[in-house]
């Protein structure tokens, strides 16, 4: 275009700089948000008195709650809640990370939109999302002394078992007795997971198995019948970067792992790691599916799945509501309907089809570090990335 | 001798004037504010590469908010960016390239046919040309997809399958599909560009040529060859940038076999959590996307000449194709049947079977339209009472028409103002910004404008999740379609009917709405509702601004893809593409224009 020139440039770089106050003052993160104030009392069971009918009528006058949760179930656990109680419940299936930039998000530009969230991503919770504030942590002071201590600080509404699984038609009895055999050639691009770069908890899980190398050190004894020669810094290390060269086939959603491990016809099915509530599909889809029963050292980890209240939110007691339901009676749709999942409420019976309670299932699972898993977090990422990528 | 005085009694008569003349005001208005919505968030990306964000400081520990390299360094040279920016950079430039190289030899073999041969029905051929164009580019990965997939991916059988073959991962995924879907989508843009070309070339030359004696090769050699490398050009350097934004076709085809590209790393990075990597790479797609663009526009003017040479009522000799009508016409119907009909066909068919390619009476199935409970798919219902689908189409609809229509008459304004204040600089810079979202790949765009939208600055609160979001950069994205549209309609509309209507006393406000928005009521309509429909099917620069509850028609396809629902998918997408013909059709008979070429125009 003519007739540009010097002056025009000159023109648009005062304008820029007008600009400027405007992108660098908004860019200051907003200054550190007080922790707990008002209303939502953080607790990890303490002795105050609690006042369930007070509780109720304030959520009633709230007249609804929105949640965010990693499970579509919440949808059902929402009908019940509100058929009981009137106050309809706003459930939303989402991903953690999804949920983690909303909340962070809103909080930040003080404008909260949620009040509830069922969250998975423990590492990013114990290490960022409370001690900054973002979300609060309540516990039913009347259901605290039913569940375990480790429960309540975050406080987990939800326990399932993310195990090793294979199809039984292909196989007669379990193909995998110890985890490093999860690294042997003959396993190679025939072991199904849910993508780790999407999913933390899996991340996590990993992290965790470089923190044991104790455990590593015996099944690989007890499974080769020799020490492994690997030293204790790096065993955990080394069996990761075994796995990961192994070719692992990674699918979007354990149900998707599921479907492709338990379908009904294959000769040599692969095997799979995905949440035991898949196998409550059995019949429904005519899956194949069984458990990895006696591997050593464990079958897989405990997920545990988080109910936090977030900051400011816009329906405080309906949310404290919500979760004492959840942990009451509400957790039906996960643990009675179907098999696969548990309430850390000491007092619900697990569903028949589990195999044992959770105390039996405990012993069979590598329990997570939350903060173990946060400070290797980006490492096991990148070793995935670097090994589980070379196709 | 201009005192003090002088000039404060001049500033005091220009302020009076301004219910009458507030032109110079309105445009310094519209440029700090296109300064502030386009320009700022492209700069806010760029800081972004270089300023720790709360996600990332959890996983790398650096504190919020500092300056550092940490991002720039992980992307290009660190153990992992192979996986997280090279392997995806440098598979985005083989296959943008092949598909250059499929799809611009097939538009312009049809603009040859079409425009120089005395094909029989060229007219409709050109209609039916510009289709795959129209609609949008992943819906040819939909149908790829319901036909070629494996179990690689889960859910719902493929067609193939069902038939008994399973497809290999390299056809079902990956390069190939992704090549084939996009050249597919984008060979009318290189016909109509060659078309344009074929037009305005007089056959005199070539008949000159041949009556002097030059053999038919050192005619194609020396005179129409050198004539078509400015579309030749052209066509290469958009089709370019139009794949390097692509990311429906990527994402749907390559992420089961982790086949990314640059849009969809940028995606996986963003949703991961990295969004310092995710800025990083949003900046590279930009800075590709702007080089290509303004390297069109700079060899389109210095090919100016070359247009001109025709300008004087070019003659175009159509060539007898004689025994090869034939065969050319077979082809041309092949093309259209691969490009048309196969993938909406199928797509179709698949909504009325319960598991697509068994052809039995039992499995054709009105459930997936009409059905209100569907026993494979939990809590879903048919396209016409899912809650879901009927959401997202008064989402997309809400969205683009917002859009649209503060698009249009933002695009009006900025048409006036350039016009009336003509070699000034407020009207360069007009032109200038309001043209550059179309140099910034739609997912850059997007993430650029999350990233500086989402907290609040000044009197604006946070768009974070808010449809308004959607539709502000929705109609930035639009803008040149509709400044351009603007500028030239208002340069044909001399300055008579309003310098008679100011010296009647009538204010701006009463000239714009009584005489130039009547005037210009047919170029408004056409800046309104080009993006209404570009608006329904955009997809790349929504998928990362929705969030539940402001899913869009486009967004809401990729969740059915990611469940496994093929059928609420291909319904959705039918839907889609049904929309865009009701519209482009309707706007064909408002406007009288040609609706399908203004698509593949440059603008």
């Amino acid at each position: 275009m003519k007739g540009i020139g010097k002056k025009a440039y000159l023109f648009v770089g005062a304008l820029l700089l007008l600009t400027l106050p405007l992108i660098a003052g908004g860019k200051q993160e907003a200054p550190k948000p007080e922790t707990r104030k008002g209303e939502v009392p953080a607790g990890a069971g303490g002795q105050e008195s609690f006042d369930l009918n007070a509780l109720i009528q304030a959520a009633q006058k709230e007249g609804e709650v929105v949640a965010y949760f990693t499970s579509s179930r919440i949808k059902d656990v929402g009908t019940a809640f509100e058929k009981k109680y009137g106050i309809k419940v706003k459930g939303t299936k989402m991903g953690d990370p999804e949920q983690a930039e909303r909340v962070i998000r809103e909080v930040d530009s003080k404008n909260v939109l949620v009040d509830v969230i069922g969250f998975e991503d423990g590492a990013l919770l114990e290490g960022k999302l409370i001690p900054e504030g973002y979300v609060v942590n309540w516990v039913p002071p009347d259901l605290a002394p039913l569940l375990s201590p480790e429960d309540r600080n975050p406080l987990v509404f939800l326990w399932q078992p993310r195990i090793f699984g294979y199809n039984f038609e292909s196989y007669k009895a379990p193909p995998i007795k110890n985890l490093w055999q999860l690294n042997e050639p003959a396993w190679k691009g025939k072991i199904l997971i849910r993508d780790p770069a999407q999913t933390p908890a899996n991340l996590a899980f990993f992290a965790n198995i470089a923190t044991n190398p104790r455990l590593l050190e015996e099944a690989y004894r007890s499974y080769y019948g020799k020490p492994s020669g690997i030293n204790e810094k790096d065993i955990g290390w080394e069996f990761l970067k075994r796995l990961f060269q192994n070719e692992l086939i990674v699918m979007r959603s354990d149900e998707d792992v599921g479907d492709a491990v338990g379908a009904a016809g294959q000769k040599e099915a692969p095997i799979g790691f995905y949440t035991l509530t898949k196998q409550r599909d059995n019949k429904a889809k005519n899956l194949k599916l069984a458990t990895m029963k006696g591997m050593v050292p464990f079958m897989g980890y405990a997920l545990p799945t988080y109910a936090l209240i977030v900051k400011s939110c816009p329906h405080p007691n309906a949310a404290k509501l919500l979760i004492h339901y959840i942990l009451s009676e509400g957790h039906a749709p996960w643990t009675s309907r179907d098999m696969g999942a548990f309430s850390p409420n000491q007092k619900a019976a697990p569903h028949p089809d589990n195999e044992g309670t959770w105390t039996d299932w405990q012993k069979r699972l590598l329990r997570i570090d939350n903060k173990a898993a946060l400070k290797l977090r980006q490492e096991v990422l990148d070793l995935w990335l670097e090994y589980g990528h070379k196709k | 001798m201009e005192g003090q005085g002088m000039r404060i009694r001049r500033l005091v008569n220009e302020f009076r004037l301004l219910p009458y003349d507030p032109t110079k005001a309105i445009g310094f208005l519209l440029c700090a504010a296109l300064a502030y919505l386009i320009l700022a968030p492209v700069l806010a990306l760029l800081l972004d590469t270089v300023r720790v964000n709360l996600r990332d400081s959890a996983t790398i520990g650096i504190p919020t908010g500092t300056f550092t390299t940490y991002f720039l360094r992980r992307t290009f040279l660190s153990r992992v960016s192979e996986v997280l920016f090279w392997k995806p950079f440098w598979r985005t430039l083989f296959v943008a390239g092949s598909v250059c190289g499929i799809a611009i030899p097939m538009g312009a073999l049809f603009a040859w046919l079409v425009v120089r041969t005395d094909l029989p029905g060229s007219k409709l051929v050109s209609r039916l040309m510009v289709v795959p164009y129209m609609i949008p580019s992943w819906t040819f990965a939909v149908a790829w997809i319901s036909v070629f997939k494996n179990r690689r991916i889960g859910g719902l059988a493929g067609m193939l399958e069902t038939m008994g073959f399973v497809p290999p991962d390299w056809i079902a995924y990956g390069a190939l599909p992704i090549i084939v879907c996009e050249s597919l989508h984008v060979y009318p843009f290189a016909f109509l560009l060659f078309g344009n070309a074929l037009r305005s070339m007089d056959s005199q030359l070539e008949e000159s040529a041949r009556v002097l004696g030059a053999s038919s090769f050192a005619i194609s050699r020396r005179i129409v060859l050198p004539l078509l490398k400015p579309a030749l050009l052209s066509s290469f350097l958009l089709t370019f940038s139009r794949v390097l934004g692509s990311f429906g076709t990527p994402y749907i085809l390559g992420s089961g076999v982790k086949y990314y590209l640059l849009p969809t790393a940028l995606y996986n990075s963003y949703k991961v959590g990295s969004p310092g990597v995710a800025a990083v790479i949003a900046c590279v797609t930009v800075l590709i996307g702007v080089s290509l663009v303004a390297l069109d526009m700079f060899f389109v003017r210095e090919y100016r000449r070359f247009i001109t040479l025709g300008g004087k009522g070019a003659m175009v000799r159509r060539r007898p194709l004689g025994a090869l009508t034939l065969p050319a016409l077979f082809l041309t119907l092949i093309s259209l049947c691969l490009t048309i009909l196969i993938p909406l066909g199928t797509l179709v068919l698949t909504t009325f079977m319960h598991r697509p390619g068994l052809f039995t009476v039992e499995n054709f199935t009105l459930d997936y339209w009409m059905g209100t409970s569907i026993p494979a798919m939990v809590g879903q219902k048919g396209f016409f009472f899912n809650p879901d689908i009927l959401r997202s189409l008064k989402n997309s609809v809400w969205i683009a028409g917002s859009a649209s229509l503060l698009c249009g008459f933002l695009g009006m304004l900025v048409g006036y103002i350039v016009v009336r204040l003509p070699k000034s600089r407020v009207a360069a810079y007009l032109r200038q910004v309001s043209f550059l979202p179309y140099l910034v790949p739609s997912i850059g765009f997007a993430a650029a404008s999350l990233s500086f939208f989402a907290v609040p600055r000044g009197p604006i609160p946070s768009l974070y999740g808010s449809m308004f979001l959607l539709v502000l950069v929705m109609s930035l994205k639009y803008l040149p379609f509709a400044s351009r549209s603007g500028i030239t309609a208002m340069t044909q509309m001399g300055n008579e009917p309003e310098e008679a209507a100011r010296v009647c006393g009538a204010g701006w406000l009463r000239r714009m709405g009584r005489i130039v928005l009547p005037l210009q009521k047919h170029a408004l309509l056409t800046g309104i509702l080009l993006p209404l429909i570009s608006g329904m099917k955009e997809q790349s620069l929504v998928i990362m601004l929705a969030t539940p509850g402001t899913e869009l028609m486009t967004t809401q396809v990729l969740r059915f893809i990611d469940y496994g629902y093929t059928q609420l998918s291909n319904a959705t997408v039918v839907g889609i593409v049904g929309i865009i013909f009701i519209l482009t059709l309707s706007m064909e008979r408002l406007t009288g224009a040609n609706l399908a070429s203004g698509f593949a125009s440059r603008g």
